[in-house]
């Protein structure tokens, strides 16, 4: 009862857009400041690292063992602070006005 | 801080619940500032699709010739997706297809939220954009006013609203729940897909300002609490997942919420009805999934919250939640305008929140879908075992060959016995009759 294969079908005629190009088309007014803080002391407890796959804009990179947010690609979903483990992440709303504007939410 | 930044009412977040909040106040004269931290009402907001209008149209009768949405829903589709197969059902009742069109219209929240805003300002209501409220202001334990962090940065008012949605930063400091963890939401990423008209009204079997709701269950999301979907916009198409954020950590699945969709995208059944299109926009957003046993405390002294931030959606297949919340901000200006004459906005006074919404369907609703989610978790045969099951057996069923029919209901009947523990499929089926529908 397993499912043996699934087909992936690239959609015909147009390159497939990969996640980055994605991100790309996201209208974001960039903030200097950060939204997202780490407490990194909190991560060296972690096993499963939820962050680095939970985030669908993919804001979260390990390393030299630490875990950075490239915050500017948040799309402000709020699920890596829900997510994590041991509550590292301090995620807040960017300050008014900056961040993302959805045009077809 | 200046004597004049007092005001009667603050709402915080222009969404659904906050405008209708707003609104009703402004219609009973209340001094109401709305504060919204996107550029405009709406920017930071992200549904399925569906705007399910019952209540709007009560404040606006004529919506329908007046409102920014993009089709009716006049055709409805639930499908069971198992790896790479796919068994629907369709529904497209005359019903649904005139007036007023189950109330249930494709909707992009930037502009429906934008209308009903300028709605508010109409009737009286102000609205700030690009303002973010980092915390409420206290005064000997009564919530007074808010900040945005900077020194002279608040407002003071009577009563705050808080509309913040499902990230629920304020309602958290406020104490009103506890911290949120994973089993209280789910997260849903969709793209808007964009497609001459001519190819989405064909593909979709649709025409004039006619639309197709399409729910992917069973296994469309990798076997995980959730499911994806494809409603049809005028000239584009909403093409998404969304599931259970727990259900996905304990999962152990390696992939992430994108590659989720685009596995969705790519389902034999999927890939035609998304092929040729240009994806505009990818976005994701948190969804409440509280459920009725789990809801926060809806208030304290001079504080009410509503919609999602006080976890109001419909977690069942019935997917509602702009209607729910927009019932919850008409009751908190309800319990406001009642506090008002009384000018004593005390929780005591403030309770009579929690039986308005007790009385209304949106908490009746909540209640009837409380173990939806509990019970899918601890019986995900029903998601992934069952649908593949069914498929099998149609498919032996329908098989052509020169087998005669009666082997093969034979061979059918034998391979049900065999794989299939009927008592337990007995007892799932009664109690998914009873959590689930």
């Amino acid at each position: 009862m397993t499912p043996e294969t699934i087909i992936h079908a690239a959609p015909h005629g147009k390159k497939k857009l990969t996640l980055e190009d994605k991100l790309y088309l996201v209208k974001t007014k960039k903030d200097n400041i950060s939204h997202i803080t780490i407490e990194h002391k909190k991560c060296t407890r972690c096993q499963n690292k939820v962050c680095l796959r939970v985030c669908p804009a993919n804001t979260y990179e390990e390393r030299d063992g630490k875990i950075e947010a490239a915050y500017e690609n948040c799309l402000e979903c709020g699920s890596c602070k829900v997510a994590c483990p041991e509550g590292a992440i301090k995620w807040e709303n960017p300050r008014g006005g900056f961040g993302v504007t959805f045009l077809n939410g | 801080m200046k004597q004049s930044d007092k005001i009667e009412v603050i709402v915080v977040g222009a969404g659904p619940s906050g405008l209708a909040c707003a609104y009703t106040l402004a219609k009973a004269g209340v001094e109401v500032l709305v504060l919204e931290r996107g550029e405009y009402p709406g920017a930071k907001n992200m549904f399925g699709g569906i705007f399910f209008s019952s209540i709007m149209e009560k404040f606006f009768p004529n919506f329908l010739e007046d409102a920014p949405w993009e089709r009716f829903v006049g055709k409805r589709k639930f499908a069971l997706l198992t790896g790479d197969s796919e068994m629907t059902f369709e529904m497209s009742p005359s019903s649904f297809n005139r007036s007023p069109f189950n109330h249930s219209f494709i909707a992009r929240r930037g502009q429906m939220d934008q209308w009903f805003a300028k709605k508010v300002e109409e009737a009286g209501g102000n609205i700030i954009p690009n303002y973010c409220v980092r915390d409420f202001l206290y005064e000997k334990g009564k919530v007074v006013g808010i900040t945005s962090g900077g020194d002279d940065d608040s407002f003071l008012a009577d009563c705050i609203v808080c509309s913040e949605g499902a990230n629920s930063l304020l309602t958290e400091r406020a104490g009103l729940r506890e911290k949120i963890g994973p089993e209280y939401r789910s997260i849903a990423v969709k793209e808007n897909i964009r497609f001459s008209q001519s190819v989405l009204e064909d593909r979709f079997g649709v025409t004039g300002q006619q639309g197709a709701a399409y729910e992917y269950f069973g296994s469309s999301v990798k076997g995980l609490l959730g499911n994806g979907f494809i409603y049809t916009n005028k000239d584009s198409l909403s093409v998404g997942v969304g599931f259970s954020l727990s259900d996905f950590i304990k999962s152990g699945n390696k992939k992430t919420p994108h590659d989720i969709l685009e596995e969705f995208k790519s389902h034999p059944s999927i890939a035609p009805l998304v092929r040729g299109g240009e994806t505009v926009e990818y976005m994701a957003h948190m969804i409440p999934s509280d459920g009725y046993n789990r809801l926060p405390k809806f208030y304290r002294d001079g504080l009410l919250i509503t919609g999602d931030a006080a976890g109001l959606l419909n977690t069942s297949f019935f997917h509602e939640g702009v209607n729910l919340a927009m019932q919850s901000g008409i009751l908190a200006a309800e319990t406001i305008i009642e506090a008002r004459a009384k000018k004593n906005y005390s929780s005591e006074n403030l309770s009579k929140y929690e039986e308005k919404l007790n009385a209304s369907f949106i908490l009746q609703d909540l209640k009837n879908c409380k173990n939806f989610l509990s019970f899918l978790t601890t019986h995900k045969a029903i998601i992934n075992e069952y649908p593949a099951l069914m498929n099998d057996i149609l498919v032996e069923y329908f098989t052509v060959s020169e087998k005669p029919k009666t082997t093969i209901k034979k061979e059918i009947f034998n391979r049900i016995r065999k794989n299939v523990n009927i008592p337990r499929m007995a007892s799932d089926m009664w109690g998914a009759w009873r959590n689930l529908v």
